[in-house]
């Protein structure tokens, strides 16, 4: 089954849409800062990652530009799942290589998880 | 007809972009177009005249020239202040929508959760009473938007004049031991100490006394959130005369130099206060200005990003 790497600080997002993705049969990984995304990312080589932007020790565009550098992660597709709806912020993802960019808030939990699965079925 | 007007209309322009008119680069670039005009006729009114001196003419266009270069030195700032005043207000609709938008999706989505399908799987391997976890987070997440919706109350009641801001006399070391005592068990859960150090006889203060609990509530919660794990904090009261002199130090995380001037704006979080806690709403110290305003007190602040913050206020004695 598809490993999926969540970066996300917001413990009430976590269990919500963590435990939905595992009660799905996925691997999900939790990071609760920036650091610890870019450092299980390394590691864990998922198959997608879901990336918060306001992250405690390293903000979201870092960690995103961190994961394109290298050649371990540059090839792995990733969400951004945020509340910020900023045009430069979301600009900047897809430059910096965001597969898609989804505000929260504008989705349900369902619809959050068959974008997920889409991106997943996308990429393998 | 109106908006071809509006363009050739430089106070209502300058009016629209909330800025003085020395600020305003097309009142500046009208100035500047007037004093060419003028210079040009005076040289040719001074050449005509003085020909037979050039040190006149030549000092006359090094005044012109300088007068030229300062003015469109100015003209250059205030387009960088127009262009750093658009950058906030898109800072600004953007920390509102976050700030307002997180605990509605962490609520929805929660809710979501519990009535899925997925959860009825969830639940089969949680052991009994697991699924309390989930109507905490609904707690929380209804607290934090409670919370959020009395800050924009206080703050409309406190626009409006309508707050509860009838004076009375009362002790501030009095009320900042009260506070501290309230914030006991979120000190010693953030392994933050605190002490309290009032100069002797100090007067009583003139104000109003839930609003100024509001005041220290929000500086003592601020120092205690911002410190690092084990830090310090000390309170400072003492008589400034003719006024009573609240002071707060912590060894925190600091406010970054460039973003100290927008620090008492409605909404406004400094960038290393959004990364160490996402849930601020950015309207505490807003608040606590606007209060300190009403009561014929004053607040300031020094901060050094990554060594600590002291803010100070004072208040009128009885």
């Amino acid at each position: 089954m598809s490993k999926i790497l969540f970066i996300e600080d917001e413990v009430a997002i976590q269990k919500t849409l963590g435990e939905s993705l595992r009660s799905k049969g996925y691997d999900v990984q939790a990071a609760t800062d920036g650091e610890m995304g870019v450092r299980l990312a390394k590691s864990g080589k998922p198959d997608l990652i879901l990336l918060d932007l306001i992250l405690p020790k390293k903000h979201g565009l870092d960690v995103l530009k961190e994961l394109r550098e290298d050649e371990v992660t540059e090839h792995i597709p990733v969400m951004i799942l945020t509340n910020l709806e900023n045009v430069g912020e979301v600009e900047k993802a897809i430059e910096l290589g965001a597969t898609t960019y989804l505000i929260k808030a504008n989705y349900s939990l369902n619809e959050v998880i068959e974008k997920v699965e889409q991106l997943l079925k996308k990429s393998s | 007809m109106a908006s071809k007007f509006f363009q050739f209309n430089i106070f209502a322009q300058c009016k629209k972009y909330q800025v003085p008119l020395w600020q305003c680069p097309q009142f500046l670039f009208l100035v500047m177009g007037i004093i060419i005009i003028v210079a040009s006729v005076s040289f040719y009114v001074i050449g005509e005249h003085y020909v037979s001196d050039p040190r006149v003419v030549a000092l006359v266009v090094i005044v012109v020239s300088i007068t030229l270069l300062v003015i469109a030195f100015t003209i250059t700032r205030s387009f960088e202040d127009l262009a750093e005043a658009n950058r906030m207000k898109a800072e600004f609709v953007n920390i509102v929508s976050h700030q307002l938008r997180a605990p509605l999706t962490n609520l929805r989505w929660a809710t979501q959760f519990l009535l899925s399908e997925e959860f009825s799987t969830v639940a089969k391997n949680l052991s009994t009473g697991k699924e309390s976890e989930y109507f905490d987070i609904i707690k929380e997440n209804s607290t934090r938007m409670e919370q959020l919706i009395d800050d924009l109350l206080t703050i409309t009641r406190l626009e409006e004049g309508r707050a509860d801001s009838k004076k009375t006399k009362f002790s501030l070391a009095g009320l900042t031991r009260g506070v501290i005592e309230e914030y006991k068990t979120f000190l010693s859960a953030s392994n933050t100490s605190i002490e309290l150090k009032e100069e002797t006889n100090i007067p009583l203060v003139s104000a109003s006394y839930p609003l100024i609990k509001i005041v220290t509530e929000n500086l003592i919660g601020n120092a205690i959130n911002y410190s690092r794990n084990g830090g310090k904090v000390i309170v400072e009261i003492k008589l400034s005369f003719p006024k009573v002199e609240f002071k707060i130090i912590d060894q925190g995380i600091g406010i970054p130099f460039e973003d100290q001037k927008y620090i008492f704006e409605k909404f406004f979080r400094a960038k290393n206060a959004v990364k160490e806690e996402d849930y601020g709403t950015g309207l505490g110290l807003y608040i606590t200005k606007l209060i300190l305003d009403g009561m014929g007190g004053k607040i300031w602040f020094k901060s050094q990003q990554d060594k600590g913050t002291t803010f100070f206020f004072t208040l009128p004695t009885g």
